[in-house]
């Protein structure tokens, strides 16, 4: 109970603008929860309205079984990162940490403690208004680290890290959900999230997608599929398709196969002296079984170029 | 209770503006002031019931120094809401009353200081130039004090202000509007009635009581809006 | 000029323009309203009354009498000393008479209305026939000019003719610490009269010496008696007097504390400066907190360019709603001062025809757009609102509230040297505590917004982005 961040039914409209519209999803602690979804899904709404920054039009949003608001010290319960950049420029780095600290009865070293967690020791006396993207990023996983908390939440932590601070965060985030906490980290790009999630929860328009773990949407989305490339598609096709076999010809890795195992598609194919460069599993990735999913929830999309334009 | 408190301490301690700010305060003040006794005699406006008042003439300097006051109030909260800063105070505390609280208390702690230094300085002019000048009278401690708490009240009014109307130059404009316009437009006001009116409800010049009440009424319009408004 | 119209889209895209525009033309016009209803004006008029030293005799029928003014004190720049056809010796009855000024040359003045102006020569008369009375100026005695005359209806068949000499009271204003005062004193008008003479049918009086005064009302302070007297040695006259014959109209009536009611009416542009300066620090410092200010300079990078349409932009809006809110004012000002006894003869209607009061309107348009430039100028220069609103406000409203409570002098050179001497245009009659005339005053704030530009110019090109 206390390690869980619970949604039931919440209900958020900007205006005319339904942001969230009867979201109901867990997470649970002891593996990293990725919230993933298009742009303008609802996703920072959500957080928001379980931080409650803003208030819910209905339905409720529960952290260890409680509201937010009710948390005595509540950096202890729920640390956070919503906005690296919501930091005031004049300001020190080490400053912006202390205050908070003080805000909830932590002791100075703590600062100092997250700040060497977090890798900005050096940075610390700098004004923040001089922080480099990644280095804003790291002051807010910072923050969130401040109290120690057992549920975490983080709104596009990679945003603005180079290769190794994507490295770094996400053995971060795997090691804090090994050591129990519930941890919920948001994307709108799924690749980021294919090595670090275990469990997904995908919203599009508001509205809870799929609640699902990553090993079972990679599983229905691949479908036990066979990649082939060929120097002669065509004829593979029709032959492959005679065998029984269903041919998706419009991928652009190849052929695309179901229906038949590995060794007699290579087998008829060789019968025939159809040159074949790649038999392989297709391996769905992450990426494919999102926008196939959200194809339909996506609000903002650039229209494809107009052919022969 | 405490924690609000020490937060927002450290909150405008660590805040480059806020020196900046106390800076104005106390040089705009005895400049300004400086420069009103340095210009002005007590024979200039001899005639009775014309006498120079030493007193509002050496704290004239405030029309200056005021303005000080008012931006460290506002920056104190505009600028949480324009970093988007404020979410990351009320995740941290979200008790608003409280932080709401603790922003004013520490807000008009260190102005009161402020204007205390703000006013020896004065008082130190007041001595070395006002006799030179003509004065007879150098003002008495209590104009000193009642100048601490009148920059304590504007302190509290402009952060009520910032509270409600979160951009940091619409509120200064309004909260500096507020104490400028009616007394600028009181000077072309012919009938003595009206003049007498505005000076005695303007927030300015109406007195430690009303401005008081004043600044109460918007903060805790502020302090309202705060709480219920979304982030 | 692609690069007027993507600014000019840019800063109406702003929300804070449009609440600015509104807003600056609401609050000005209820502003100056409000003044205006505020403010009392002379409810009855005083009746017409002079004080003046006399030196008279009746005169029945039609006649003339001459005189040549040798000396005459400069004791007040508008001391009278001349020749004067008045009903009787009481004071307000009706007269004309002919004079000299020591700063405003030859005058004809008359019924306590009328007020012409003639060249300054030393000999004058005054010719009665009938109820026509004319005044004539001449060099020698011998060659009339004849520089007017006027219609005194209900003249008795005798009047009184004589030789006259006033000296108005002198006031001297000061201030300090937030107060006003004025020292009045009397001034002694002295003037000699020589080669006097009445040309009419009947035989000549004896010259009679009379001081006119006005009867104190009940409750009215009386002066202490004042100067006056008559000495004559060999024909020639020596007059000592004080006083004014005047009225409405005539001006040496006008006191240098008389009210400006078309600076008066506009005087909600208190509020509108603030307006226009919150609308040009935000065109400028908008750029710099979120940023854009890198997108536009890299559509353009020619910094100048960018710079001049902004200012342009700015300015033609902060124009076009300064002149709406100054006409707006204007007009719904003028009635409501008349309801409250604004008229004439003690105020003159004005009307948005005139020139000056074209001037103090457009010319109220105009500082407003300049403020508003200077307020952007300075926005780019400090490059957060949070410091160029307050700058502003120091410069432009501070300089008000401060003035009063400094003395009269120290007060003037604050208005002079500040940008608020742009209000200067607004005037249209000088006052004691007039600092600057009106072009020079609109001059000072063209020339801050000037250097203000230049230097965000210079400013725009060193920096980084």
């Amino acid at each position: 109970m206390p390690n869980t961040i619970e949604v039931r039914g919440l209900r958020k409209r900007y205006g005319r603008t339904v942001a969230v519209d009867g979201l109901s999803f867990r997470v649970e602690p002891g593996h990293v929860t990725g919230f993933v979804g298009p742009n303008g899904a609802g996703k920072s709404t959500t957080m928001r309205m379980i931080l409650d920054l803003d208030a819910p039009d209905g339905g409720s949003a529960l952290v260890g079984g409680r509201r937010y608001r009710t948390l005595r010290t509540p950096l202890r319960e729920v640390g956070a990162l919503l906005d690296a950049g919501a930091v005031h420029p004049g300001r020190r780095g080490r400053d912006h940490l202390l205050w908070m600290a003080y805000s909830n009865g932590l002791p100075r070293r703590r600062v100092d403690e997250v700040l060497g967690l977090a890798g900005l020791a050096g940075a610390a006396r700098r004004r923040a208004g001089g922080y480099s993207l990644g280095m804003r990023q790291r002051l807010g996983i910072a923050a969130a680290l401040l109290g120690d908390p057992p549920i975490l939440m983080f709104d596009e932590p990679v945003n603005g890290l180079d290769p190794d601070g994507v490295v770094w965060i996400r053995g971060l985030l795997r090691g804090l959900a090994a050591q129990g906490r519930a941890v919920l980290v948001s994307s709108h790009l799924m690749s980021e999230l294919e090595d670090t999630a275990d469990h997904l929860v995908l919203i599009g328009r508001g509205q809870l997608i799929a609640d699902t773990t990553v090993a079972a949407l990679l599983a229905a989305a691949s479908d036990g599929r066979i990649l082939v490339r060929t120097a002669q598609p065509a004829q593979a096709t029709a032959l492959l398709a005679a065998a029984g076999a269903t041919v998706d010809a419009n991928t652009v890795d190849g052929l695309s196969v179901a229906g038949l195992p590995a060794d007699r598609i290579v087998a008829l194919l060789a019968q025939h002296e159809i040159q074949v460069s790649e038999v392989a599993s297709q391996r769905a990735s992450l990426e494919q079984a999102y926008l196939a999913l959200t194809r339909d929830a996506v609000e903002f999309r650039s229209s494809p170029a107009k052919e022969g334009a | 209770m405490r924690a609000a408190v020490r937060m927002e301490w450290t909150k405008l301690r660590t805040d480059p503006a806020t020196g900046w700010c106390a800076l104005a305060l106390i040089a705009g003040t005895v400049v300004a002031s400086g420069f009103a006794e340095w210009t002005t005699y007590a024979h200039d406006c001899a005639p009775r019931p014309c006498t120079v008042d030493a007193t509002r003439l050496s704290l004239s300097g405030l029309y200056v120094g005021q303005i000080g006051v008012v931006v460290l109030a506002i920056l104190a909260i505009s600028r949480e809401y324009e970093t988007a800063m404020i979410r990351s105070t009320l995740a941290a505390h979200p008790r608003r009353f409280l932080i709401v609280i603790g922003k004013a208390g520490v807000i008009v702690a260190f102005v009161a200081v402020a204007a205390a230094i703000t006013v020896a300085f004065v008082s130190v002019e007041n001595r070395v130039i006002l006799p030179g000048r003509g004065f007879a009278q150098l003002p008495a401690g209590r104009a000193y004090a009642g100048s601490v708490l009148y920059l304590t009240a504007v302190a509290a009014l402009s952060l009520g202000v910032g509270l409600v109307v979160r951009h940091t130059g619409a509120a200064i404009a309004t909260t500096l509007g507020l104490l400028y316009v009616a007394p600028i437009a009181a000077l072309f006001v012919t009938d003595p009635d009206w003049q007498d009116r505005i000076r005695r409800y303007a927030p300015m010049t109406a007195g430690l009581g009303w401005l008081t009440a004043y600044a109460a009424v918007v903060l805790v319009a502020g302090a309202v809006l705060f709480r219920y408004r979304d982030a | 000029m692609m690069v007027l119209r993507s600014e000019l889209a840019k800063l109406m895209s702003l929300r804070s323009t449009a609440w600015c525009l509104g807003l600056g033309l609401v609050l000005t016009v209820a502003l100056s309203a409000w003044v205006v209803s505020s403010s009392k004006f002379y409810g009855d008029l005083p009746e017409p009354a002079d004080r003046l030293s006399l030196v008279h005799q009746p005169m029945p029928g039609n006649g003339s009498i001459v005189a040549h003014i040798a000396a005459q004190d400069a004791s007040h720049p508008w001391a009278k000393a001349g020749v004067i056809v008045k009903r009787d010796v009481t004071s307000g009855s009706p007269y004309a008479a002919i004079m000299l000024t020591p700063a405003y040359g030859l005058r004809l003045e008359a019924a306590f209305t009328t007020s012409v102006a003639g060249p300054a020569r030393p000999w004058l008369k005054l010719t009665r026939s009938g109820s026509t009375i004319t005044g004539y100026a001449s060099s020698d005695g011998s060659a009339w000019d004849e520089v007017g005359s006027v219609e005194l209806a209900g003249l008795p068949s005798t009047v009184e003719v004589g030789l006259f000499v006033t000296s108005p009271f002198k006031s001297t204003y000061m201030q300090g610490g937030g107060r006003q005062g004025a020292l009045i004193e009397r001034t002694v008008g002295r003037a000699v009269f020589d080669h006097v003479r009445v040309e009419s049918a009947a035989s000549a009086g004896t010259w009679a010496y009379a001081k006119v005064e006005p009867v104190p009302q009940p409750g009215e302070p009386q002066l202490r008696p004042g100067p006056g007297g008559m000495t004559e040695t060999g024909g020639a006259f020596t007059v000592i007097g004080e006083g004014d014959i005047a009225w409405y109209g005539i001006p040496s009536y006008a006191t240098p504390d008389v009210r400006d009611m078309v600076s008066d009416s506009l005087q909600g542009v208190q509020i509108g400066l603030l307006v226009m300066v919150v609308l040009g620090v935000l065109a400028a410092t908008g750029e710099y907190k979120t940023g854009m200010i890198r997108t536009t300079l890299a559509v353009n990078p020619r910094r100048g360019q960018i710079l001049a349409a902004k200012a342009t932009v700015v300015a033609a809006m902060a124009f076009l709603t300064g002149l709406a809110a100054g006409v707006g004012a204007f007009l719904i000002t003028q009635p409501i001062l008349r309801g409250r006894g604004v008229r004439p003869p003690a105020y003159a209607f004005r009307s948005l025809a005139e020139a000056q009061v074209l001037r103090a309107v457009i010319g109220t348009a105009a500082v407003l757009a300049l403020v508003a430039v200077l307020a952007f100028a300075a926005g780019m220069l400090l490059r957060r609102s949070s410091r160029a609103i307050p700058v502003m406000v120091l410069v432009v409203l501070v300089p008000q509230l401060l003035g009063p409570q400094l003395s009269l002098d120290a007060d003037k050179w604050v208005r002079r040297l500040t940008p608020t001497a742009g209000l200067a245009i607004q005037q249209t009659i000088e006052r004691f505590d007039t600092a600057i005339a009106p072009w020079p005053g609109l001059g000072v704030l063209a020339a801050y917004t000037a250097a203000a530009l230049g230097l965000a110019l210079w400013a725009l090109r060193r920096r980084n982005a």
